[in-house]
């Protein structure tokens, strides 16, 4: 088929205009690419954030006793953005692995004695946290 | 048919696990909705949508603690209750509670 197509071009238009088409061609190939490149580049930034401000909030949270609720609805909410920003740079059929990878997480986030009175400073769930975070950052690069 | 629509009729901002911890802890959802639909013998749907979201730990204590505490086998409590999450945001709490079911083991 493409015998076909060299062919008919050959016998149809000058070097010069095939030559012209092929470059216009491989520039848009190329700023395709790019764009992507940045799109992804921009995704992976703002999870990256939203990551860093889970772990500083989190060991901050559970280095402490008690009900904090303002801590404790930015931790529900950053997962959340943190959930749909996977979704993003993913796609729908997110990778089992960072499914079970963000599960995870959210259950050493907000499980335990999260949002309890009686909860205590944990200092090896923080650890942990910050230890899972750093996992799930390194496998999205 | 018994249908629970979590963000209408118990709280869209459900949290903690007891009642020293707020008034729509998970034990109280529990044991308010939870226990007495699924004694009934109907199968019971819960929605898990419209809320401003869930800690682990609440829905450890509402839907682990029906196996854990409440008496019921981890069979009986997935055959006769159906969480739902039309929500894309919804589905990880979906999730995370059929977890907590899967894997709580009864304490008495």
């Amino acid at each position: 088929m493409i015998d076909v197509i060299l062919e008919f071009v050959k016998n149809h238009y000058s070097d010069a205009s095939v030559s012209a088409v092929v470059s216009a061609l491989v520039s848009a190939g190329f700023a395709i690419l790019k764009e992507r490149r940045e799109g992804r580049k921009k995704r992976l930034e703002s999870i990256d954030s939203t990551l860093e401000e889970l772990s500083a909030i989190g060991t901050r949270y559970w280095r402490a006793s008690g009900l904090v609720p303002e801590q404790e609805d930015k931790l529900i909410h950053h997962l959340e953005i943190l959930d749909s920003r996977l979704d993003a740079l993913l796609g729908p059929k997110k990778a089992t692995a960072h499914q079970d990878g963000l599960d995870q997480l959210t259950g050493w986030i907000t499980g335990g004695e999260f949002q309890t009175k009686a909860r205590k400073p944990d200092i090896q769930r923080a650890a942990t946290i910050k230890s899972e975070i750093k996992k799930l950052r390194a496998g999205l690069q | 048919m018994i249908r629970i629509d979590i963000a209408t009729e118990f709280s869209d901002t459900p949290a903690g696990r007891f009642p020293d911890d707020g008034p729509f802890n998970g034990e109280f959802f529990r044991k308010k909705f939870l226990v007495p639909a699924l004694k009934s013998g109907d199968l019971v749907e819960v929605s898990m949508d419209g809320t401003e979201g869930f800690g682990s730990s609440f829905l450890d204590e509402a839907f682990g603690g029906l196996v854990r505490d409440e008496g019921f086998t981890r069979e009986y409590v997935e055959q006769h209750l159906t969480l739902i999450a039309n929500l894309k945001r919804t589905a990880r709490y979906k999730r995370l509670a059929e977890t907590y079911i899967r894997d709580a083991v009864p304490s008495k």
